[in-house]
């Protein structure tokens, strides 16, 4: 062999090796978006249903493993007919450098089913979730991926037209999965959400009320959105599959810029919507869900657009956020993460939009048959994975529901998940405020309460002293606006010793000590 | 028109194996922080900053001790048992650096896996002590046997077959199912052992076990769902290179794999704990369950059947659950489950790899090779664990002698955060800034209250006055649960 022929081959097998590395870094980063989600819906869900939507977001990934390896991939990605694959079970026969494609798509197919639990928060029973879990992963999803991404793909395929005398394949584009992945995770919220009812006190149908119901914890969800917003760049960049041919790198890059552009697009125009029109506050969580929107939105065709053209997507997208949004509501249908509208909202407009903005082939830039033709796949395509989602998950919610598997006991409900099924409430009463009782117990001692509930100013000081301990003497007074200077509970090293050794000031009662001084130093770190 | 030789090829290949190694250390690296909060979420509030301190000091006792003397010893030239040279990385080529960062990740991987099983009592002394100890010289020595081309089990034995021909059978593991993790599980063994048990868990007279909860199980979670992201890297990195033959097939074969055991190991901890355990659908213990399922595969993900890794998971879930279960009548408080997760993990990761590894296992062939390599993959895990076991005994232990190990008892009680640390983690003062009306009508609620002792149950009486829905009888339900066995 001579030299050439050994530096083509070492060649090709870089180009083997780097896909697959490409596939398996982007993939464990989609991965992680599974932690993004768990902790969006854990932060806006209530702290007695925490646990329980953490282990159901937690076992998507362990379900799937499980359902799309067996069957979920074969039906997906086997060799079939146009409907569905019937090869590679338990990844069989599969063939070793495809393993990374595996792996990718069984990240999107966890992904798929996570966005269904956000719907269907605070009241849906262990078991639906799981049954519900299996066949998304196991069949729902992977027969529309079949359709859109496998080599039998009959919606991509589409068919042969003449236009002017040339002849041109136009058929369903979904990059990353604005349709494949979001509309069908949005419809199944959507079906589940409306089977399951909505929780006890959201809506009030006589009067017509919507009662907001606060999640425990924004920072919480604000993690899982950061993560998500992380991961979303793996889940479209990673959608190019290959690094290794020309223009590879180009394309990730578009559509990680693109991404970006879109997210932030929507952000901006939900931040605004929102304050001009919705709570009239500047929400962090609208903010969140919008950026989130315009990511979705420009799945179909983040690697297609110019970046311009994803401002456009973006500013839609937040559109359709509010828009389904209003609409589901007024269904009085309970959606508590709004996963209805992200999902279905920006799904559906994203996969509308690559009709439009495709920078070839696009309605805005070229304005001919072939492009009507092309909205009108994208259509049909939007179409199909709706109908096909909504007529099975209203067969597998349906009967779900016949059968009483799907929704908690009222009693449950009200009393919280998290220590009937899990034996874990998410922060045990007993693990914190080791000191705290204490502290309120001098409250109780210091303040009148008559007179305190009567006043809330004298509450305050009274709380204010005798919760946090007796002001302290400093040698530094400077302009502090923050009470709390007074009143900090731990103290300079210096009187380490004295704690431990059992000396020092310490209030006989309770056995919190007294702070006699201030370090400066200390304070002003502040 | 440029010509592509060799050269520009090989230069492309070395630089994609060095960044693919530092990008896997990179995800490795954020282990920690997930092993730190998972422990932080499963300690109580008040010794929530004591146990984020010692995850986040791993990184760095390792960064100095396993630069300095760990890999010296691991990776120096040397002999079979020990090397010695590159101290503080000196002429250590360029090239290697990825490697070395790569094994340093898991050198501090080993050392945080033992604050688990020390949680909420240990001396912070003894814990930099031990994490020194640990990742100078205890794993650095273990590693070096397993896959320093020089390690005397990584050499293994030359036996001479039937026919006349030689052949080699020597100890493999290959992400260290053995040498991090069933390593991490002993010492962490040892030292809750010497350490002894937290105030209040066991009650010896009466055979009970008290569960101590954690303070916040979405903090555990995260803790959870982090480990299972940077795991992958664990393995899949554990290739150390991605452009040799067949190098990315074993990457992606170890992520698959990893995937795979870890659901399977789930789903049955799941299971398990609903049919035999407590009845419920645990969080915490399907976690613990994952993580075990994961580690079990690490001595050979990179070669096994995907179908022999559900085996491994079934076999990882029963492995934590013994463990689990052994710990608890022996009254050792272990409260990670660490030990369960890493060592009952890393004995299924070890064993099963003489049987399950395609072709050579004892399932394909039955003959004197795979018997051997069965022996050696049990000598291998015997000396890992009687050479970690007999230094972590001598170190432990002379720190107890020295009184050094525990902390006093009034600091256990009160917590560790503000004696040690001076930062409380959750200062009551940074808190309820809005909560003042809440608080007026709860204590215009206890006013009307009248004659009853209020300072017990105090916190009882809250909860019920906050949550306002009656919940009548969970309180109890609040309480630790007492398992009479």
């Amino acid at each position: 062999m001579d030299v050439t022929e050994q530096a083509v081959k070492d060649f090709r097998h870089l180009q083997s090796n780097l896909d697959q590395f490409f596939l398996i870094i982007m993939g464990m980063i989609v991965l992680l978006m599974q932690c993004g989600f768990a902790f969006l819906e854990a932060g806006a869900v209530r702290s007695k249903n925490s646990t329980n939507i953490l282990i159901k977001n937690l076992m998507d990934q362990f379900v799937a493993g499980i359902a799309y390896w067996i069957f979920g991939f074969p039906f997906a990605f086997g060799n079939g007919n146009d409907f569905i694959g019937y090869t590679f079970w338990a990844t069989y026969e599969l063939e070793e450098t495809k393993l990374a494609l595996f792996f990718f798509q069984y990240v999107f197919a966890a992904t798929a089913a996570t966005i269904v639990s956000g719907a269907m928060a605070e009241r849906c029973e262990f078991i639906a979730y799981i049954v519900y879990s299996i066949l998304i992963t196991g069949f729902i999803y992977p027969v529309v991926t079949h359709w859109v991404w496998s080599d039998n793909a009959w919606l991509t395929a589409g068919m042969d037209y003449t236009f002017n005398n040339e002849t041109v394949t136009i058929g369903y584009k979904d990059f990353a999965g604005s349709g494949v992945v979001h509309v069908l995770g949005g419809i199944a919220a959507l079906v589940g959400a409306s089977l399951l009812g909505p929780r006890k006190g959201r809506f009030h149908k006589g009067s017509k009320t919507v009662v907001p119901i606060r999640g425990h914890s924004v920072p919480l969800a604000a993690l899982g959105g950061f993560i998500l917003l992380f991961g979303f760049l793996a889940f479209n960049g990673g959608s190019q599959l290959t690094i290794s041919n020309a223009g590879d790198g180009e394309a990730i890059s578009l559509s990680v810029v693109n991404t970006i552009i879109s997210g932030s697009m929507s952000a901006l125009v939900s931040l605004i919507i929102n304050r001009l029109t919705g709570t009239s506050k500047w929400s962090l969580l609208t903010t969140l869900n919008g950026a989130l929107t315009g990511m979705v939105a420009i799945c179909a065709g983040c690697n297609v657009y110019h970046p311009w053209a994803a401002c456009v997507v973006g500013f839609f997208a937040a559109i359709a956020y509010k828009l389904i949004n209003t609409i589901v509501t007024s269904l009085y249908i309970d959606d508590p993460l709004d996963a209805v509208a992200v999902h279905f909202g920006g799904g559906s407009w994203g996969v509308i939009a690559v009709a439009f903005l495709h920078r070839t082939d696009g309605i805005v830039y070229n304005w001919d048959q072939a492009s009507g033709m092309a909205l009108a796949w994208q259509l049909c395509g939007l179409v199909t994975i709706t109908a096909w989602t909504a007529v099975t998950s209203v067969l597998m919610f349906g009967i779900l529901k016949l059968t009483g598997l799907l929704r908690v006991a009222p009693e449950l409900e009200a009393k919280g998940l998290d220590i009937p099924k899990h034996g874990e409430p998410a922060y045990p009463t007993e693990a914190y405020g080791h000191g705290w009782e204490e502290k309120l117990a001098k409250i109780l001692e210091h303040v009148e309460l008559k007179d305190a509930a009567k006043n809330m100013s004298s509450l305050g000081d009274g709380f204010a002293k005798a919760f946090l301990g007796a002001p302290v003497k400093q040698t530094d007074v400077g302009p502090y606006e923050n009470p709390e200077v007074n009143y900090m509970d731990t103290h300079s090293t210096t009187n380490l010793n004295d704690l431990e050794s059992g000396k020092g000031t310490t209030n006989g009662t309770t056995g919190v000590p007294h702070v006699t001084s201030i370090d400066v130093k200390s304070t002003t770190k502040m | 028109m440029m010509n592509l030789t060799e050269n520009n090829l090989q230069d492309l290949k070395d630089n994609v194996d060095q960044i693919f190694v530092v990008l896997m250390g990179i995800i490795v690296m954020l282990m920690q922080a997930g092993f730190a909060f998972l422990e932080a979420g499963s300690v109580r509030s008040k010794n929530t900053t004591n146990i984020l301190i010692k995850n986040l000091l791993d990184s760095f006792v390792a960064g100095i001790t396993y630069w300095i003397v760990g890999y010296t010893v691991a990776y120096g030239k040397g002999n079979s048992f020990i090397g010695w040279t590159y101290w503080a990385s000196h002429d250590l080529p360029l090239s290697s650096f990825g490697i070395y960062f790569f094994q340093y990740t898991f050198a501090a991987t080993a050392a945080t896996i033992v604050s688990g099983a020390l949680a909420e009592r240990c001396e912070f002394m003894a814990y930099i002590v031990y994490s020194i100890v640990i990742t100078g010289f205890i794993y650095p020595v273990v590693s070096r046997w397993a896959w320093d081309p020089a390690g005397w089990l990584f050499v293994g034995g030359v036996y001479t077959g039937d026919n006349g021909e030689e052949f080699n059978v020597n100890y493999q593991d290959y992400a260290g199912s053995g040498a991090v993790h069933a390593l991490g599980g002993v010492a962490a063994l040892v030292g809750a052992a010497l350490l002894g048990p937290r105030k209040g868990r066991f009650s010896k007279q009466n055979k009970m076990a008290v569960t101590l909860r954690g303070h916040s199980v979405p903090v555990a979670a995260f803790g959870g769902f982090i480990l299972l992201f940077g795991f992958l890297a664990f393995n899949g990195g554990s290739q150390l290179d991605l452009t040799g033959e067949g190098s990315a097939v074993a990457v992606s074969l170890s992520v698959v794999n990893t995937m795979i055991s870890g659901s399977v190991s789930a789903m049955i901890s799941l299971l398990m704990n609903r049919v035999f355990g407590d009845s419920k659908w645990s969080l915490l213990k399907t976690l613990n369950g994952a993580l075990t399922g994961m580690v079990a595969t690490c001595s050979g993900c990179n070669v096994y059947r995907p179908w022999s890794c559900a085996i491994l998971g079934l076999l990882g879930a029963g492995a934590f659950k013994l463990t689990a279960f052994t710990l608890e009548k022996l009254y050792i408080d272990d409260p990670l489950d660490v030990v369960g997760v890493h060592l009952g993990g890393g004995i299924i990761g070890v064993i099963a790899l003489a049987f399950l590894k395609p072709e050579e296992g004892i399932i394909f062939q039955q003959n004197r090779k795979s018997a051997l390599f069965l022996g050696w993959q049990i000598l291998g895990l015997t000396t890992i664990i009687v050479w970690t076991a007999g230094l972590c005994f001598i170190m432990f232990g002379i720190l107890k002698l020295f009184d050094k190990l525990r902390v006093s008892p009034e600091l256990e009680e009160k917590g560790l955060d503000i004696p040690k640390h001076g930062e409380n983690a959750y200062p009551s003062e940074a808190y309820g800034h809005g909560w003042e009306k809440e608080l007026e009508e709860i204590l215009q609620e206890i006013e009307s209250i009248k004659g009853d002792d209020l300072k017990g149950n105090l916190t009882k009486r809250i909860g019920q006055h906050i949550n306002k829905s009656k919940y009548v009888s969970a309180p109890s339900n609040e309480f630790p649960e007492v398992n009479p066995h």
